[in-house]
């Protein structure tokens, strides 16, 4: 199969050649093709007329309002789809929702995480011993996010990070643990968009902003059936 | 009676300070547009977000005029002994933004063809995160440099002595 | 003891002034780029002037060369979207649409009609984005400093549109295989629409400043012509064949997503030099606005990814509950393969023909992907469009070219 049998060669809407040159190899060319030349106006070739009309428009824009966000006074408008850094939530009890389960690091297209896990005595026994992001490897797609089974790595709303040094970049666990009130707003977007096309598989955002489902109120984990 | 208490802050200001403030304040960007990053680095130029508002919108495509350059952009081994030669060509002082995690680090591209971050090849003052960075982030490593530069010492690449405080 | 000779020195010694006859100089070699602010990035062109006439131009590439098709193999199908986002970044999801519909097709996933609809929306945003930057760095290049301002304006207010819905101002990673990344919210459509019917006003005034200005058609008229034959010989796609005078638009000869059903014209020039395509690229963004218009008004309600549960993420509520979904997310994240097989998918993008070859050997990642990258091509059409022409001109004619070198060098 070479490549372009692959493709369906059917022809367009109103298949004719045009140019005369061209027909026979291009025998899909748009039937009646919008022709566009002019030649110049008397007007435009004695030139000053277009020209005083240009620098007029120009000018009047001067007394228009400026449409320069003045930055560091004012901010951009924040809203929750804003991919800022990832950063990880925190349970209330301070330890990450994260269970080092690696789907994060395995999906980041720069290899930007880094996480050793660790065991602990707690009902989730699984938790990052050390988790690393390095913002300067980190494009911001959010798509560790998306995959996490946890919800427990979210995009935050910080987004001018800048420094002198390389290592200021690479974020640890202290750094990057921040409470799940502040991140509220984008977790319930990531809930709301990532149920999908499945209505039925929202559940309301737990008090607290900690994740239980109602299903298995009482116990720390669900344990399948299966 | 001396003239420091009538005038305080203009006479008695160190010359140190005062080159400093002169050169914060009209950094000539040599902007080393290499990919993605440099359209931002348009758009931070543009009307948006007008970079001119710090004193930074003069870009010199002539690395002898210039006093900061914006590395925006991969830089790849090919371009790397050009970029160097831009950097070598700059009067000194000078200083460098690494704009986007191509140009800090390599970001996304770990291979064979990539630089693995400019400071491999150049010093770099501020290091920007994003890919690529909104132009806020832009503005704001300018301002980070600012304060660096307005830290710095007549010569322009030592950090002034400390001041001892008592 | 040394000897002095003693010599008279004669007219005869001195070099000669140029006679009368041959006052052209000798063949000057010049080197533009790679960091040169006209050539769009970094392609380093060698040329060969004889006083003002180029006589040879060799450009000089791979100074952006990033080894993405080398990257490809290493990454899972998911993954490469970051990479097709910085091939021509000035429309990063027209790149992105293209693979997903080349991976669609090798898997054979049915998308649903309103992820069809947004990324048709988006593929035409885009277009619109990338012409807009072509306007204003064009404007700069030919000396209408002005429309640089005017160019960013409008595209400032789009990212914002974009900003909205994806959450990053370019390079949004935001297709997945099988739809998008969100829903297109009721909101956003409208302010969509609100900026799609100021645009075409703005559209005039690009035109008030460029198309009637006789210097700049003075410094387009002419430059860098060539015929439509060359053209299609060349294998030149995109704005640049149409302003030959071929109607050739992967959109209407290869329709995918949603076009067959769209109305719009097809802008073609007569003379293939600059100005014509200049003119093409002004009309396509008033088609462009035109297709928007269309789709913003009647976009279909339903799901905006596939209800595949082989190839799709499954519902992340139920991924926090139920065990088998879990298993499902982390199989269909680490492990999703496609058949083996290959294909080949073109899109239309803003430069021309955009086209992935994809040969899959049935693993979690490509085995081999092979970019058609319209601006590479194009860049050939550089060589007989310079040869000839003043060396003034080459700005205009790298210009009116309009590649991007993400793209070109990959
Ligand atoms: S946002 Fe993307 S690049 Fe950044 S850590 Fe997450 S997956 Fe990696
Ligand atoms: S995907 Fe979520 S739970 Fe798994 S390691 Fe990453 S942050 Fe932790
Ligand atoms: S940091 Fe991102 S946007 Fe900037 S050059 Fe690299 S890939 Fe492009």
């Amino acid at each position: 199969m070479s490549p372009h049998d692959a493709t369906p060669a059917g022809p367009g809407p109103g298949p004719a050649p045009v140019a005369a040159g061209a027909a026979p190899r291009f025998a899909a060319a748009v039937a009646n093709p919008k022709v566009l030349r002019r030649e110049l106006t008397l007007n435009e070739r004695l030139f000053v007329g277009p020209f005083v009309k240009a620098l007029w428009y120009t000018f009047t824009r001067m007394f228009r309002k400026d449409i320069t966000r003045r930055y560091p006074e004012q901010k951009m408008e924040v809203k929750p789809t804003l991919h800022g850094v990832p950063v990880l939530v925190m349970k209330e009890d301070g330890a990450p929702r994260c269970v080092a389960c690696g789907l994060c690091e395995f999906v980041c297209p720069p290899r930007a995480i880094d996480i050793q896990p660790g065991e602990t005595d707690r009902p989730i026994e699984r938790e990052p011993k050390t988790f690393v992001i390095d913002m300067l490897r980190c494009i911001e797609c959010s798509y560790c996010e998306e995959v996490c089974p946890e919800e427990a790595i979210v995009m935050s709303t910080e987004y001018e990070v800048v420094g002198r040094r390389r290592e200021d970049f690479v974020w640890d666990l202290k750094k990057l643990l921040k409470p799940a009130q502040e991140l509220a707003a984008r977790i319930a977007w990531v809930r709301k968009t990532y149920k999908r096309w499945d209505a039925a598989a929202e559940i309301a955002p737990p008090p607290g902003g900690v994740f239980r489902d109602p299903r298995w109120a009482g116990r720390e984990r669900p344990v399948d059936s299966h | 009676m001396g003239v420091e208490e009538k005038f305080p802050e203009v006479v008695t200001a160190r010359l140190t300070d005062l080159v400093g403030w002169a050169r914060k304040n009209s950094l000539w960007p040599m902007p080393l547009g290499l990919s993605c990053c440099a359209i931002e680095m348009m758009a931070t130029v543009g009307p948006r977000f007008d970079l001119s508002r710090f004193g930074a919108e003069v870009f010199r495509f002539s690395p002898r005029q210039s006093d900061v350059m914006i590395v925006a952009g991969t830089l790849s081994w090919k371009m790397a002994g050009v970029a160097r030669r831009i950097y070598d060509q700059m009067p000194d002082p000078k200083w460098v933004i690494a704009m986007g995690v191509c140009a800090s680090s390599g970001g996304l591209y770990r291979n064979y063809a990539v630089v693995p971050g400019v400071d491999r090849i150049m010093p770099v003052d501020v290091y920007t995160m994003g890919c690529p960075p909104r132009p806020d982030t832009l503005i704001r490593a300018v301002m980070e440099l600012q304060k660096k530069i307005a830290e710095l010492a007549i010569d322009g690449r030592r950090p002034r002595e400390p001041v001892l405080v008592q | 003891m040394t000897t002095l000779t003693e010599r008279i020195v004669t007219v005869a010694d001195l070099p000669q002034p140029p006679g009368e006859g041959d006052l052209h100089s000798e063949p000057m070699e010049l080197s533009m780029g790679p960091q040169h602010p006209a050539t769009h990035g970094v392609l380093q062109c060698k040329l060969i002037l004889d006083g003002e006439k180029i006589v040879r131009i060799d450009p000089v590439m791979g100074y952006l060369h990033r080894g993405k098709e080398k990257h490809a193999e290493h990454m899972t199908y998911q993954q490469f979207f970051t990479l097709t986002d910085r091939l021509d970044y000035l429309q990063p999801l027209a790149n992105e649409v293209g693979w997903a519909l080349t991976v669609e097709k090798l898997a054979g996933i049915e998308v649903p009609a309103r992820a069809q609809a947004i990324r048709t929306i988006i593929c035409e945003f885009m277009r619109l984005s990338a012409h807009l930057v072509w306007a204003g760095i064009g404007g700069v290049d030919t000396g209408a400093v002005s429309m640089f301002m005017y160019a960013f304006r409008d595209r400032e207010a789009l990212f914002d549109l974009l900003d909205e819905l994806t959450g990053l101002r370019t390079n949004q990673e935001y297709l997945r295989i099988g739809g998008v990344g969100t829903d297109l919210p009721a909101e956003l459509i409208v302010k969509m629409k609100a900026w799609i019917a100021d645009f075409p006003a703005h559209i005039d005034q690009f035109e008030l400043l460029l198309t009637g200005n006789r210097i700049f058609h003075q410094r387009m008229r002419g430059v860098g012509q060539i015929s439509a034959a060359q053209a299609i010989d060349l294998g030149v796609t995109g704005p640049c064949l149409r302003a030959t005078g071929v109607g050739v638009d992967l959109r209407r000869a290869r329709p995918y997503l949603l076009y067959p059903q769209l109305e719009f014209d097809v802008p073609v020039g007569t003379r293939g030099d600059a100005y014509d395509r200049y003119l093409v690229r002004i009309e396509e963004m008033r088609q462009s606005t035109r297709i928007l218009k269309q789709l913003l008004d009647q976009l279909p309600a339903g799901d905006w990814i596939a209800k595949d549960w082989k190839n799709v993420l499954p519902p992340k509520g139920r991924v926090y509950t139920s065990m088998e979904e879990m298993i499902h997310q982390f199989k269909t994240v680490t492990d999703w393969c496609p058949p083996k097989g290959e294909v080949y998918q073109a899109t239309e993008a803003a430069n021309g023909e955009l086209g992935f070859y994809l040969l899959s050997a049935g693993e979690s990642h490509p085995y081999r992907v092979k970019i058609r990258s319209p601006s590479f091509i194009n860049l050939q059409a550089l060589k007989p469009m310079a040869i000839g022409a003043w060396f003034g001109d080459i700005v205009a004619i790298i210009a009116s070219l309009h590649f991007i070198m993400g793209e070109c060098d990959r």
